[in-house]
């Protein structure tokens, strides 16, 4: 470490997840699909993308603005279900809102399907809101109860597709700015073109020349990206 | 992340209760949060801080049908996250009035008829004009998923109430009805339990196969049913597959069922499912030419649910974009669910699902054997590449083999006739299409 290096401090702000800091590209629709649920108070949204893809980003944009709304959310994370019994599932249908992420991790899981699809009732009957998210259609998630396979694919299905290069350039341009950080078009590119092309690889990308750019009190230049990352 | 649901109610201002939807969320909670929450709650009181209790329960009004006096609708009243004034229901006994969970949307006139479903809709019309007359007692209406078991069960609900406001018909999942007796059971109010289901007019139960291996819920709905249908009150139940077929139902449940009128619901044919397409978009005051009615109806052909779920695909889309109704907007909406189809409806997957079916190797599809329990799996495969693909003759056949197109012709024309000569040859038939597309 150089005399001149300052130690960065390990708090990281998580950026906010919500509507307006998502970047949205082709995806806009699904914004419109997610504000049309929370309008009509009922309904469902399934939302699927690859790892990465701002799944949970979206997920946590209606959370936050539901519980703005004072409304009651019950949210589940699907990786963290597998381990937990299902019965940690009665009585979330009083709520508002129905929330879970991962829905793929308990797909296979005979008790866990089944407890999901008497959830899913309980929540039609009760008006509740779904929304849903996965890593793939419902009809590719290795669902084997039909009943509710068919019931996940019973509302408007949404694809988060994957953005292009110049909707990556700007979000990055502005996290970086809502870190305190102005990051040139050229140094944009320049790293769109070498980090996955993902917004959760490019964030994990930003992090880290974040904390070189603070280390080093530097800015964030072609060279400088070269050297923090190593390319 | 499933700590969000604690809803917090203040007692007389010296304690707080946090609601948990149930036992696993107050454990989980009192085990590792306890400790945190107390203190946070010290540091925001400075000093005066309320006791805080875990219990199951909800500070919102509980909805169950035993319980609840409003009216049937299917979106029940919402409360804000604040607590509510009044004090919170966490169990109550079952009072006079009932709520009979009927979804009024789900009537006769919004149900889409066709060849698939033609019986079990005049059954059930029979049912609603003469409720409890023998011979429709119990009725029973079977079929695989999305097919509309549900919607004519409550149709003939709604049609029962619509005749006579002061009939007490209840509409409830088999799962309910579990929970119901597993409630009540604890609480020691089985005797009320029994009382409230064996004094209705009609009772609707779906979904009846999760009632496999609740050998107690059995037993209590055995007599709930005994007793109804000795009343001459109308029972109503949708299975996913005939009973005699479920694993884990005492036998006497299973012939009981059998007792009235059963009929099945089948996959929509093609115009059915335009049919109900053109109804819903109407529903929603959209105008869907068609064509694009066809060019779905085409695709999405596993049950109603899947196909409805589509179209309202395609109308957030014309909400979203503002423009009419085409194949194009239609091919746009709904790329990735065909591409998905697309996937599961490969030549490939045709052959390895139709040789699963028949218990062949795939290998005996491709090769040039021609002894009949090879041939006719083949020509069915090839049959079904042609419907569910947009392959060719020509490619089709390279597909098997390297074939001639016209033994891929000869092999479809064959599989047509057998179709209509064979009703166990159709069925098949159609279990591979319903494997193939769902």
């Amino acid at each position: 470490m150089t005399p001149s290096a300052q130690l960065p401090l390990p708090l990281q702000l998580r950026d906010a997840s919500s509507f307006a800091s998502w970047e949205a590209g082709d995806n806009q629709p699904i914004v419109d699909g997610l504000r049309g649920l929370a309008r009509a108070r009922k309904g469902q949204l399934f939302l699927w993308g690859q790892p990465g893809s701002g799944r949970s980003h979206l997920l946590e944009a209606v959370v936050r603005e539901a519980l703005d709304r004072q409304e009651q959310v019950s949210m589940l994370a699907g990786t963290e279900l597998p381990d937990l019994p299902p019965s940690l599932l009665e009585g979330l249908e009083h709520a508002d809102w129905l929330v879970i992420d991962d829905l793929d991790q308990v797909a296979g899981l005979a008790d866990w399907e089944e407890g999901l699809f008497h959830l899913y009732n309980r929540c039609l009957s009760a008006g509740v809101a779904m929304v849903f998210a996965a890593s793939g259609p419902p009809a590719e998630l290795g669902v084997r109860l039909p009943d509710l396979a068919s019931r996940l694919a019973a509302g408007p299905v949404y694809r988060i597709q994957p953005l292009a290069d110049a909707d990556l350039e700007n979000l990055l341009v502005r996290r970086a700015r809502g870190r305190g950080l102005e990051v040139g078009a050229d140094v944009a590119r320049f790293v769109v073109a070498r980090c996955g092309r993902s917004p959760a690889a490019l964030m994990a990308c930003l992090a880290n020349l974040d904390r070189a750019a603070l280390a080093s009190q530097r800015r964030l230049t072609i060279p400088f990206v070269k050297q923090a990352s190593g390319w | 992340m499933w700590i969000r649901p604690l809803q917090a109610v203040p007692v007389d201002g010296t304690a707080l209760t946090l609601y948990a939807p149930n036992r696993f969320v107050v454990d989980w909670v009192r085990d590792k949060y306890l400790e945190r929450l107390n203190e946070l709650v010290l540091e925001l009181s400075e000093g005066s801080a309320p006791a805080l209790q875990l219990e199951v329960g909800t500070s919102r009004p509980v909805t169950s049908h035993l319980t609840s006096e409003r009216a049937a609708s299917p979106s029940p009243q919402r409360q804000p996250a604040t607590p509510a004034p009044e004090p919170p229901r966490v169990e109550q006994p079952a009072p006079a009035r009932h709520r009979s969970n009927l979804i009024s949307g789900y009537t006769f006139e919004t149900f889409v008829e066709g060849k698939a479903n033609r019986m079990a809709f005049a059954a059930a019309q029979q049912v609603a004009e003469n409720p409890g007359s023998q011979g429709y007692n119990p009725l029973l209406l079977y079929g695989g998923v999305g097919l509309g078991k549900t919607h004519l069960m409550h149709a003939v609900g709604n049609s029962i109430v619509a005749q006579n406001p002061n009939a007490r018909v209840v509409y409830l999942h088999s799962e309910r009805f579990v929970q119901d007796m597993v409630s009540a059971l604890r609480n020691k109010t089985i005797n009320e339990f029994k009382r409230f289901y064996r004094s209705l007019d009609a009772l609707l139960i779906d979904d009846i196969q999760f009632f496999a291996n609740k050998e107690q819920s059995q037993e209590e709905f055995f007599h709930t049913f005994n007793s109804l249908l000795e009343n001459g009150q109308q029972i109503i139940l949708t299975c996913d597959k005939y009973p005699k077929e479920i694993e884990g139902l005492e036998e006497r449940l299973k012939s009981r069922f059998g007792w009235g009128l059963s009929q099945p619901l089948e996959p929509p044919e093609l115009e059915t499912r335009v049919a109900i397409l053109k109804k819903k978009a109407e529903e929603s005051q959209v105008d869907l030419p068609s064509e694009a009615a066809f060019f779905i109806a085409q695709r999405i052909r596993s049950n109603v649910r899947e196909l409805e779920g589509a179209l309202r695909r395609v109308i957030a889309h014309v909400q979203f974009t503002g423009e009419q109704v085409d194949i194009g907007l239609v091919k746009d909406a709904l790329k990735d669910l065909l591409a998905s189809h697309a996937r599961q409806v490969s030549v490939d997957n045709i052959q390895r699902v139709v040789a699963e079916y028949y218990n062949i190797k795939i290998a005996d599809l491709l090769s040039p054997r021609r002894s009949r329990s090879v041939t006719r799996p083949r020509q069915v495969a090839m049959s079904l590449a042609k419907e569910l693909t947009s392959h060719s003759y020509p490619e089709i056949g390279d597909g098997f083999g390297g074939r001639d197109h016209t033994t891929v012709m000869h092999g479809c024309k064959k599989v047509a006739e057998l179709r209509e000569a064979d009703a166990d040859f159709e069925q098949d038939y159609q279990n591979l299409v319903r494997i193939l597309t769902s």
